[in-house]
């Protein structure tokens, strides 16, 4: 599940990026004042996948 | 008399050692809820769950609500009501329910807020100075004692007493049965203080520009000239948590907030809904937004506050 992300004092919800292209989310969101290269990066990083945790060990079975 | 009736009725006489009985009265709890057993089975554990309860929003029916430590306490119970007859026989009839006069510090706002509770039935848990908590049971649950409660106060100070920001509570019980005849008790073992009272925080809505919303932060008070801002000492964590909002019947469709923000300007925060899905309401529609919960907010060192929510109309 996504989660909120907090960039220099405005957090972004998972919905500011759901279903939107770059250009739709910086205009949505020009009101916060951020330069465009500063939404970009934000967009980029709200977009980004968590990376996947490697799978448990399994455990060794025992001698017999 | 050989024969008797009383061994289906009464119960045998002894005692057992450090038996307890209530000690001074230090603290009240108004609460409504109840403690399952799992959550009174040891003096830790119940300290948590009070705890854990006062965190709750008013709106939980387990929530505890802490009144201030008790500065003076007077017995001020009904007298039992007693008959005679004729040739010096002197009997109790009725017993008298239990009460007290309790005063405790409680400034003009607090005394409002207590003020709140006057003439309401509620349920209260007691702490004696002993560090006992008494309350009754229902089923197997703990329950408080049912009580009517009535704050008076505010008055000016005559210089003859200690009257200046005392207010007094007036407690009238309801039942022995559950005051004294099925009272139980727990122990307390930890910092009792953990058990802490919240302030009502109220969002406001102060502007916006369509999708847009600046929100205030608030407590209502007696301060003619303002509310209290909390903006300076938690506006940063409180933006950074999460928000929600809805509108429909019984508020029960989801709006989607894309961001909030902190207005250092105005002192406040902006909120912004999804351009999409607020549009596509109609104008006049009301909106729902709430903040994070008591304990969201408690976990993210936004101590002692709720937060309450605004409606805010397109």
């Amino acid at each position: 599940m996504a989660k909120n992300k907090v960039f220099d004092g405005v957090t972004f919800y998972p919905a500011s990026v759901e279903g939107k292209t770059e250009k739709e989310f910086i205009d949505h969101e020009a009101h916060h004042g951020f330069p465009d290269d500063a939404m970009k990066e934000i967009y980029s990083r709200l977009t980004a996948k968590e990376e996947a945790k490697p799978a448990p060990a399994k455990p060794i079975p025992a001698k017999k | 008399m050989p024969y008797s009736l009383c061994g289906t009725s009464v119960s045998n006489t002894g005692q057992q050692d450090c038996d307890k009985a209530r000690g001074v009265g230090r603290k009240l709890f108004i609460f409504g809820g109840s403690i399952a057993p799992s959550d009174y089975a040891d003096p830790e554990t119940y300290l948590a769950t009070l705890t854990a309860y006062s965190k709750l929003s008013k709106n939980d029916p387990n929530k505890v609500f802490v009144f201030n430590e008790m500065q003076d306490i007077a017995d001020s119970s009904d007298a039992n009501k007693e008959g005679t007859l004729g040739l010096g026989f002197k009997t109790v009839l009725l017993e008298g329910k239990p009460g007290y006069t309790i005063k405790m510090f409680a400034g003009a706002d607090l005394l409002k807020r207590y003020r709140t509770f006057n003439n309401q039935t509620v349920r209260f848990i007691e702490l004696d100075a002993n560090g006992v908590f008494w309350q009754t049971k229902v089923g197997a649950n703990a329950k408080g004692f049912q009580a009517k409660p009535f704050f008076t106060g505010g008055r000016l100070a005559t210089g003859q007493n200690v009257e200046e920001g005392v207010a007094t509570l007036s407690l009238s019980i309801l039942s022995n049965s559950e005051y004294i005849d099925n009272a139980y008790w727990v122990e307390s073992v930890g910092n009792v203080e953990d058990i802490t009272p919240l302030i009502d925080v109220n969002l406001t809505a102060i502007s916006h520009t369509t999708n847009v919303w600046k929100i205030g932060m608030s407590i209502p008070g007696s301060n003619l000239t303002g509310a209290y801002n909390i903006y300076d000492t938690y506006g940063v964590a409180i933006a950074a948590l999460t928000f929600t909002a809805a509108t429909g019947v019984n508020f029960a469709t989801s709006l989607a907030i894309t961001t909030v923000a902190v207005d250092a300007t105005l002192k406040a925060l902006t909120v912004t809904f999804d351009s999409t899905a607020y549009t596509a309401l109609s104008a006049g529609v009301k909106i729902k937004l709430s903040g994070p919960t008591p304990t969201v907010l408690d976990t993210n060192d936004v101590t002692e506050t709720e937060l309450i929510p605004v409606i805010l109309t397109k």
